[in-house]
């Protein structure tokens, strides 16, 4: 956890991420005593919760190589004040990618373990952008690593948030036909490629068997734009 | 940072939370000495890239009111060594409710205001379901649809659907949402307090356009949108 005095460095070295656009319903304060007598305040609040004045604290709440969170002291529309969390990039935004390919028709989907959930589950490839490499490139990366696929043709299917409550990331999907595929990524997780037919592919996805939140969105999108 | 021995003392608490499939994945390291070897390896890989060695540590390495966030010491499938993080909620089972509302064959979108991403966005409202209520499905989870209808929008349903579940894709957090179609009877004042600013009603051709288009980038929203479809309850358009 930072100090106080670190986090408004931080703040006047990263102004893009702490703009308070008109009429924008939560507030950010920046002014030291209010910092402190919010913080306060909400500590207060969290220790009669049984939880600890720490965790109201405003600063870089946590920090490593995947990971930065800040703790931010905010006014809401009622005039009440509070310290909300969030997940932010320090460096410019690389955004993640996801590819919806299909093979001959077919529905391309990956089992692939996630640490998260301690489970597999259906997804389609894809993963971190890198920077000084396109969306685009990136989605051909990652069909390679992952099912080792030859493209035919990759269209953008547009910009996705994850979780708006609680990060700014975004991911770009794309749509992509491909004429082969070859090995797993195994150190990955990814243990199975399975072929869907369109019919089945959208009986699974109404029935609920399909979970994964980019693989609904990108169908969506490829669907919406005549692509399937 | 908490102390290894608070990590393993959670391992014991919550055994279900460290589960390693009989057969690949990636597995969690429990013995103290090949934790420390995943350690140091992952410390190796740190300090070549110039980045702070404690960043390797294993345990619970923040805690806040809405959880904590674990780094484990894994081996990947390939057998190399290495630290994962992951978020694990305070509540365990608590799950997003996510309500798409239509009012006399339109679509009601919200104006809404993320303290995350700093901007406005167009989302369909959104809740969660507490601890106490983990594990609830189908009809008991509508008293949620309803009172997450009522905090945003005001309004009363005539007729809930469920929608199914969607995951919020690899990522730290092992969160979940249940998706809900809901027939509104009435609606009324938007909560600004949840950073509403607006409520949007759009025929269903015009909502379409709009995800086709990029205009609603929000995930949940989507999906929503797409199991309603696939399900025929947006094909009546006007």
């Amino acid at each position: 956890m930072s100090t106080l005095s670190e986090y408004l460095s931080f703040v006047e070295q990263h102004p893009a991420l702490f703009e308070n656009p008109a009429s924008a319903s939560f507030t950010l304060i920046f002014e030291e005593d209010e910092i402190r007598q919010i913080q306060e305040e909400v500590g207060e609040k969290l220790i009669s919760q049984g939880l600890t004045a720490a965790m109201a604290q405003v600063g870089i709440a946590f920090r490593d190589q995947y990971l930065l969170l800040l703790r931010d002291a905010v006014r809401l529309p009622d005039g009440s004040v509070d310290t909300l969390l969030r997940m932010v990039d320090e460096k410019e935004h690389v955004p993640g990618v996801f590819v919806f390919p299909v093979y001959k028709g077919q529905v391309v989907l990956i089992r692939h373990f996630r640490h998260e959930l301690r489970d597999w589950h259906l997804e389609i490839p894809g993963g971190f952008g890198l920077a000084g490499m396109s969306s685009g490139q990136s989605a051909l990366r990652e069909l390679e690593e992952e099912i080792e696929a030859k493209v035919l043709r990759l269209l953008p299917l547009g910009r996705v948030h994850p979780d708006t409550s609680t990060g700014a990331d975004y991911v770009e999907l794309f749509f992509a036909e491909i004429e082969s595929y070859g090995s797993l990524e195994l150190q990955e997780g990814i243990d199975e490629l399975l072929l869907l037919p369109l019919p089945e592919f959208e009986q699974m996805v109404a029935v609920g068997d399909i979970t994964s939140i980019f693989i609904l969105v990108a169908y969506a999108r490829a669907k919406l734009q005549g692509l399937i | 940072m908490k102390t290894l021995e608070d990590y393993f003392a959670l391992v014991e608490a919550h055994p279900a939370l460290f589960y390693n499939p009989p057969v690949g994945g990636f597995t969690i390291l429990l013995d103290e000495k090949d934790i420390r070897q995943a350690e140091a390896e992952m410390a190796q890989i740190l300090q070549a890239r110039g980045m702070p060695t404690a960043w390797a540590t294993v345990g619970i390495v923040f805690e806040d009111r809405y959880g904590f966030i674990l780094r484990d010491a894994v081996r990947f499938p390939g057998g190399m060594l290495g630290t994962y993080i992951r978020f694990i909620s305070r509540f365990p089972g608590t799950v997003g409710i996510v309500v798409l509302p239509v009012y006399q064959g339109q679509v009601l979108v919200l104006r809404r205001f993320r303290h995350a991403t700093r901007a406005w966005h167009l989302e369909i409202p959104l809740g969660t379901a507490t601890s106490s209520t983990a594990g609830e499905t189908g009809i008991m989870l509508e008293k949620h649809v309803r009172e997450v209808l009522m905090r945003d929008i005001a309004a009363i349903p005539s007729r809930i659907l469920a929608l199914g579940s969607v995951d919020a894709g690899p990522g730290i957090a092992a969160d979940s949402g249940e998706l809900f179609y809901a027939e509104l009877e009435s609606y009324g004042q938007v909560n600004a307090n949840e950073g509403i600013s607006e409520l949007v009603s759009l025929p269903f051709s015009q909502f379409e356009s709009m995800i086709r288009d990029n205009h609603i980038t929000d995930s949940f929203t989507i999906a929503a949108f797409i199991r309603a479809k696939v399900r025929n309850l947006l094909a009546g358009d006007n």
